[in-house]
């Protein structure tokens, strides 16, 4: 069976209306995958920067190992905002594809939030809060994404290294 | 392979041009062995070219054509120029086109012409030297001079290979060639293009592009797969598309066409994408027409929250569970094995009574239809096409009705007929069993008059009612009768319901109506956290020594919808028809079942009925139902194509599989990272079983024993996997590290602490008060060696001779399998002082865990007697006696103990035995004084306080008891203080919410004479539940307490659970009972006793483990220090100076003594105790099982150990044995040297009894050999062996053991 190796962190997060951020992430796989080392979901620590960017450089080290090539593993990203009564909200979603080459790749993960109504955009811009999703069917589910208006929010910076093993043994080239 | 290249970047359209051939029918076999022979080939691409003369086709120059099948579907063409005038050429086996003879020579001369024109044209030209470099033959000077005899050889080599190829072409030639003329002019008009030939004579032989015939081409493009755009794209063309926006056009926005002729459908979808890539569902970009504020259940408002709020709302176990509930209600039995003739019989009328009901409602609903439809056509007013479809209506409704009629009719003669038999059968046999009667009820009702004929005849139809019946005293049943009713009170159905094929509730063991109907009436709420795949009701039978016995199986339909009023009476039951194919014999009149041609088999009807209590969760089954359905094709997760491996393959790659075992245990700190190879073959197998060896210590091994063993094992493994679970839970959980690890923070400092700092810290040493140096824990795989130190001090109230002859006790300390002896000493108070040291072996790792050993260290003290053997005539002047040991008692210490008190100073309670002929065993307790340490000193462990535990109290109780724990710690550091403990789901829980009075089993409360008396066999009934035996077991690792019913299910707790058991029992008859949790010996820090108070004021001490109970001002009670208080309401600490329980005060008003939890005594708090429990009877079979094997065993082992003579088994002594073991359990005072008195006659008599727990057989054989019994050189001694099993509840089981030795008398 093929294996990959996913070595990285989770570096940084940019452009977001707020820096004052922190980052929780799981690691999505398909059916046909396995999780033989590392953790699949984590959370980085709440950075309050001054600098422009929130910095986390969160380590992230997988093993898996595959009896497919379907359900290729992404990863999902929530951003939270630590706002400054110390309480937290949702700044944004992303998934971002793992990179199937080895090698070493930056990946920027644009994320978003949900937009509401008038009556909710009201709430979150003089309360705080914000629409939060369900469940991570949406990020799942082209058709149910569709559904959704968000809006834009900031991107987060992955920098993560692929080794990948016996993928050429079925004659696949990654 | 030059031109090749050059040849394939012209257009398509020349390339026809330039190769031509055929292909032909026999191909040439030259003794090379090789190659099909192609006729000619013309190469050199463009016409334009060859004008030019740019090729260089020779006639020397053989065209070697070869095809190499370098692909099974494609040829590769490869053709090598060779130069002019090399030799090798001839040999070759070449076929040219011939011509016809005339031509040949004209054609000939051409040939030559152009060739030697070329060359002259290119001789010297660097052009050629080009040329020649690639045609890899190198070309060598003399060539040029050669040319001129060359040539006539190649002549005639040409004339050669005309002829030759003639051989071979003359079948094809009419149809492979254009006509000769055209030829003919082909190469006049081309001559005229050419640059005038020199005089010389060509070398080039031109060939011409051939026609193919199309059989031909077929032939061939059978061989070549050609793939283009084509057909696909062609056939889904559509003129719309065009013109519809391209990004949502429904067309492939790329062509896979080539791709899907290459690989075949299996990619594709119907209109010509790629599966899997998702297609657009509409062709119009999707603008959702919505409302601002619409929602779509997909986001939720939530506030910003802090982030504590946060974690505990969204908290760890976030799962959501929804409710199944199923109600089952009875099982009826169309045929049971059971039946009797009449029985069966007696079945049928009441189903036929029942269709037949069933059927009259029917036909009485179509009835009153018939008459709505009538009346509504007499009374209104209709056009004509209504009264039309009216009457229609009518005419249907009657045809239904008489269809209906006519089987009521037939039901009802069929249930007359049944009847008719069944009262036959009742006079031939003089006998009803079956108490039930059929009446005929006529119909009086008037007549009605208007109606139709047919209805008039259905309601003045006879009716049948069923009838219960008393039996009739005349007629008492047979005794066969009487015996098969008897039995079938013995029958039990039970029901199992088994949720995704995992048991989750058993219904109770139900008894048989005298209608073979057994009626559960219950329903069981399933919490379900995962998607019902099948929820199965298994029908369970017992009947006598059988057990239990699968009947059938019946699935049941797990609804859809959820219903708000389930329970409601419109709700119906479903009737689930089952059936057995289980065949029984004939059995006390009985019919049996599946016998052919006599009984039919077990068939019944299983009423029941499930409903979801949550709508969510129905309509999410519906809708992966409707999933389900739509893909009814063979549904595969991972489709074929995109698979890679097998399931198999992948499950079972080891190193995958010890790679991601070392992952898990990095956190339970079981094992150091060790080296995993980087394939499959270098990984060390070790990391597979690892695991099963650690198990298998502690099971038996082998085959299971009994039924008991194979519970107490299940058990155990359960309990050891409950808190490894845990452990690891919170092991894994990387939140248990709290902020203060992560991060550093000094104080600020003050400016007290500035000054301070100047000074330096204080030095910690002084020279005349030297400090102790901290022991340290061995690191790493320590090679040092360590031993288990025992020095034996003294013992107190041993048991002593009868014959009042002076005692030489000594001390045997066990140790896995390593023995030591003390010297023998005298006295019933002995007084030895003397060390043993045992070393200790570790053989789980390499590196020494203590937390690993689960062995103990066994003391057993033996009087040593000397006694006379028979005199042996042939030695003279010798004297025989034998030394024997006999045993005096036992008391073992868990190693954990010893590892985590680093060092045991004190008293040990001795087990002594039950009785011991020739020894007086005092009412008092029997002690040994002991220390026992580690050398060399180790630390005791340090375990990690689990900070960040799941509170299952309110904050306010978390809070106070933080405070309170941490308050008792400032003042005694070393008790234990224990306010919260871990249950079974990992949530913290105040320890006074285990108390809770539980009614105890019916033996205890049966014992009538006195409140001492109950809570003696209560005491003793705990005391006989076992001991978890795991490493995870070790003190002070995981504080799990069980509820009551989890323990008794499980079967097996450690000390604070039977602590609480017993406390719970007591709470139940009344007594005030208080819990004590602190350190003794030998549990170690993990003991817990019940103070018990009785009426007039006499308290006990009660150590729930061994059943021993102290007074108060006992100083020999090994509870050496009591940390915390227990009680229903509340919890106190114990901040007395003292804390041997001999030297406290228990008023617990007083606040300076007892520090209690809370203020006032709170009675609002809801206990984790059921109220009450269900105990279960240990069967009377498995104790005959149990009691048989294990006196066959002990009598086996009894023989092995006794190598030099096979043991004579006295079975009057068995007997009389077995009477006072009876009587004993009985608590009926027995007087064994009485009953001794007549064997005593002829024997010398030696017998000793001993009562423990029955954990499990080898445990009990140990203790059998610690007896020394078998250890009797006397030739004629004879043995003697009872065994007495006293069954509790719920298979705890007391095990009381006798064994004899006799000496026959001379």
């Amino acid at each position: 069976m093929a294996e990959v190796h996913i070595i990285g962190q989770i570096e940084s997060a940019q452009d977001f209306p707020d820096n004052r951020l922190c980052c929780r992430w799981s690691l999505q796989i398909g059916g046909g995958w396995r999780v033989v080392e590392g953790d699949t979901e984590g959370q980085t620590q709440t950075d309050l920067p001054i600098t422009e960017k929130a910095y986390f450089c969160h380590p992230i080290d997988i093993h898996l190992a595959t009896k497919s090539i379907q359900g290729w593993p992404k990863i999902h990203l929530e951003v939270w905002h630590h706002d400054v009564y110390g309480r937290q909200e949702i700044y944004g979603y992303g998934t971002a594809f793992i990179p199937t080459s080895p090698g070493e790749h930056v990946i920027t993960c644009n994320c978003w939030r949900p937009k509401g109504g008038f009556k909710d955009e009201l709430m979150q811009f003089f309360v705080g809060g914000g629409l939060q999703l369900r469940s991570p069917a949406p990020l799942e589910d082209p058709v149910e994404r569709q559904k959704l208006h968000t809006v834009a929010m900031g991107t987060v910076t992955l920098r993560l290294s692929i080794i990948t093993r016996h993928f050429d043994r079925f004659g696949i080239q990654c | 392979m030059e031109e090749n290249r050059e040849a394939s970047s012209v257009p398509t359209l020349h390339r026809g041009a330039r190769l031509g051939w055929t292909e032909e029918p026999r191909p040439l076999v030259n003794d090379e062995g090789i190659s099909i022979v192609k006729d000619k080939v013309i190469q050199q691409g463009d016409l334009n070219q060859l004008s030019e003369a740019e090729y260089q086709i020779l006639p020397e120059t053989s065209q070697e054509v070869e095809f190499s099948r370098e692909n099974t579907e494609e040829y590769m063409i490869e053709d090598r120029p060779r130069s002019a005038g090399s030799s090798s050429v001839s040999s070759r086996s070449s076929k040219r086109t011939s011509i016809s003879a005339d031509l040949s020579a004209t054609i000939r001369q051409r040939v030559r012409q152009q060739a030697t024109a070329k060359l002259a044209e290119k001789r010297g030209s660097v052009q050629l030297a080009k040329r020649l470099l690639r045609s890899q033959t190198l070309q060598t000077p003399e060539d040029e001079g050669e040319l001129e005899e060359d040539q006539k050889i190649i002549d005639h080599q040409i004339e050669e290979s005309i002829k030759l190829g003639e051989k071979y072409t003359k079948s094809t030639l009419k149809t492979s060639l254009a006509p000769e003329h055209v030829q003919k002019s082909f190469f006049e008009t081309e001559s005229v293009h050419l640059v005038s030939p020199p005089e010389k004579s060509s070398h080039v032989i031109f060939g011409k592009p051939k026609t193919i015939r199309s059989s031909e081409t077929e032939q061939f493009g059978q061989l070549l797969t050609s793939y283009g755009m084509k057909a696909l794209s062609m056939s889904i063309e559509d003129p719309i598309a065009k013109l519809d926006n391209k990004l949502f056009a429904s067309k492939p926005g790329r062509d896979y066409s080539v791709l899907a002729q290459r690989l075949g459908s299996t990619f594709f979808t119907s209109n010509g994408t790629l599966k899997g890539l998702e297609e657009f569902l509409t062709n119009k970009p999707l603008k959702l027409d919505r409302d601002e504020d619409e929602d779509f259940l997909l986001v939720d408002y939530s506030t910003a929250q802090n982030w504590d709020e946060w974690e505990k709302q969204k908290g760890r176990h976030p799962h959501r569970y929804f409710q199944f509930n199923i109600d089952v209600n009875r099982v009826e039995f169309d045929h049971h094995w059971l039946f009797s003739v009449e029985d069966s019989l007696a079945r049928e009328v009441r189903n036929f009574h029942r269709e037949f009901e069933a059927c009259g409602e029917r036909t009485l609903e179509l009835m009153q239809q018939f008459l709505r439809l009538q009346q509504r056509r007499d009374t209104f007013v209709l056009d004509e096409e209504e009264k039309g479809k009216l009457n229609e209506e009518i005419e249907q409704v009657e045809k239904g009705f008489q269809a209906e009629f006519l089987t009521y009719r037939k039901l009802a003669s069929l249930l007359e007929n049944s009847w008719h038999k069944l009262v036959q059968h009742r006079e031939t046999q003089n006998a009803a069993t079956a108490n039930l009667l059929v009446e005929k009820v006529e119909s009086n009702l008037p007549d009605f008059g208007e109606i139709p004929q047919d209805f008039q005849s259905f309601i003045t139809y006879p009716t049948f009612l069923l009838k219960e019946v008393k039996l009739a005293e005349n007629r008492k049943p047979g005794k066969t009768e009487a015996e098969r009713q008897s039995t079938m009170n013995k029958c039990r159905i039970q029901i199992q319901i088994f949720f995704n094929d995992i048991l989750v509730c058993k219904t109770k063991p139900t008894p048989l109506s005298n209608e073979f109907i057994a009626k559960f009436t219950e329903i069981y709420n399933l919490r379900v956290f995962e998607k019902p795949e099948n929820v199965t009701l298994v029908i369970m039978e017992r009947f006598g020594r059988f057990g239990w016995r699968e009947l059938a199986r019946v699935f049941v339909p797990v609804p859809v919808e959820a219903e708000d009023h389930p329970w409601e009476e419109s709700s119906k039951l479903e009737a689930m028809q089952f059936a057995s194919n289980l065949r029984m014999d004939k059995y006390k009149g009985s019919m049996g079942s599946g016998i052919p041609n006599a009984s039919p088999f077990i068939q019944g009807r299983l009423y029941c009925k499930s409903v979801w209590i949550d709508s969510d969760f129905g309509q999410q089954v519906r809708d992966k139902k409707q999933e389900l359905l739509k893909e009814s094709e063979a549904f595969e997760l991972i489709p074929s194509e995109t698979r890679l491996v097998s399931d198999e393959e992948f499950a079972s790659d080891i190193r995958l599989e010890a790679l991601s075992k070392r992952f898990a245990r990095q956190y339970g700190n079981k094992h150091p990272s060790k080296w995993i190879g980087l394939t499959s073959a270098e990984v060390d197998h070790g990391w597979l079983t690892d695991e099963f060896k650690i198990d298998e210590r502690h099971r038996t091994g082998g085959l299971e024993f009994s039924s008991i063993d194979v519970y107490r094992r299940a058990g155990n493994r359960y309990a050891a996997m409950i808190r490894s679970h845990l452990l690891e839970m919170y092991a894994r959980d990387h939140r248990m590290k709290n902020y203060n690890d992560i991060v550093n923070e000094p104080n600020l400092p003050t400016s007290l602490f500035d000054i301070g700092s100047l000074f330096g810290p204080p030095d910690l040493s002084r020279r005349l008060k030297p400090m102790r140096i901290t022991t340290q824990k061995p690191q790493g795989p320590g090679k040092s060696h360590y031993r288990l130190v025992v020095n034996v001090q003294s013992g107190v109230n041993l048991p002593e001779r009868v014959d009042n002859t002076h005692m030489q006790a000594f001390v045997d300390v066990v140790f896995q399998k390593q023995h030591g002896q003390t010297q023998a000493v005298e006295g019933r108070n002995a007084n030895w002082q003397q060390t043993i040291t045992l070393d200790i072996i570790n053989n789980i790792d390499a590196h020494l865990d203590f937390k690993a050993i689960t062995d103990a260290l066994q003391l057993n003290v033996y009087d040593q007697v000397i006694s006379q053997l028979e005199f042996d005539d042939r030695e003279p002047n010798t004297i025989h006696e034998q030394i024997q040991k006999r045993w005096l008692g036992s008391v073992s210490i868990p190693f954990s103990t010893i590892y985590s008190l680093g060092k045991i100073d004190g008293i040990l309670a001795i087990k002594p035995p039950l009785f011991f002929t020739g020894y007086k065993i005092s009412s008092e307790h029997a002690f040994l004084k002991v220390m026992i340490t580690i050398d060399p000193p180790i630390a005791s462990p340090k375990f990690s306080s689990y900070g960040n535990f799941v509170a299952g109290e309110s904050d306010a109780i978390m809070k106070s008891c933080a405070k309170w724990e941490k308050q008792c710690r400032t003042l005694f550091p070393d008790r234990r203080f224990v306010a919260l403990a871990n249950d079974a789901k990992g949530e913290r829980v105040l320890v006074t919410k285990f108390l809770r009075s539980i009614r105890p089993p019916r033996n205890i409360l049966s014992v009538s004479e006195s409140r001492e008396k109950a809570i003696e066999l209560a005491i003793h009934s705990v005391s006989c539940i076992p001991f978890i035996a795991d490493p995870v077991m070790f003190p002070g690792i995981l504080d799990l307490w069980t509820t009551v019913e989890q323990m008794l299910t499980i079967g097996c707790a450690d000390e604070e659970e039977h602590a609480i058991l017993l406390a719970c029992w007591l709470l139940y008859l009344g007594i005030s009972v208080v819990l004590l949790l602190g350190t003794g010996l030998p549990e170690g820090p993990k003991a817990a006793y019940v103070l018990v108070q009785l009426d007039n004021n006499v308290c006990w001490i009660i150590n729930p483990n061994d059943g021993n109970k102290y007074a108060l001002n006992e100083p020999m009670c090994p509870l050496i220090s009591v940390g915390t208080l227990v009680t229903p309401e509340n919890v106190y600490a114990n901040i007395q100076r003292g804390s041997h329980p001999s030297q406290l005060d228990f008023d617990l008003k007083k606040a300076n003594n007892w520090l209690p939890l809370f203020p006032e005594p709170r009675t609002d708090l809801k206990s984790v105790q059921v109220e009450s429990i269900d105990y279960n009877e240990v069967s009377e079979d498995v104790l005959v099982e149990l009691r048989t094997n294990l006196e066959r065993e002990i009598k086996l082992k009894f023989d092995e150990m006794r190598p030099y003579g096979i043991p004579q088994w006295n079975l009057m002594a068995s007997r009389l044995l077995r009477e006072i073991l009876t009587n004993m359990s009985n608590s009926i005072h027995v007087d064994v040297e009485s009953a001794f008195s007549q064997l005593r006659a002829a024997y010398n008599i030696s017998a000793v009894a001993f009562r423990r727990p029955y954990i499990s057989k080898d445990k009990l054989l140990e203790d059998i050999r610690n007896l020394n019994v078998h250890v009797n050189s006397d030739q004629n001694a004879q043995f003697a062996l009872s065994l007495h099993i006293q069954p509790f509840v719920n298979n705890i089981i007391s095990c009381a053991v006798a064994m004899a030795s006799l000496a026959p008398k001379a």
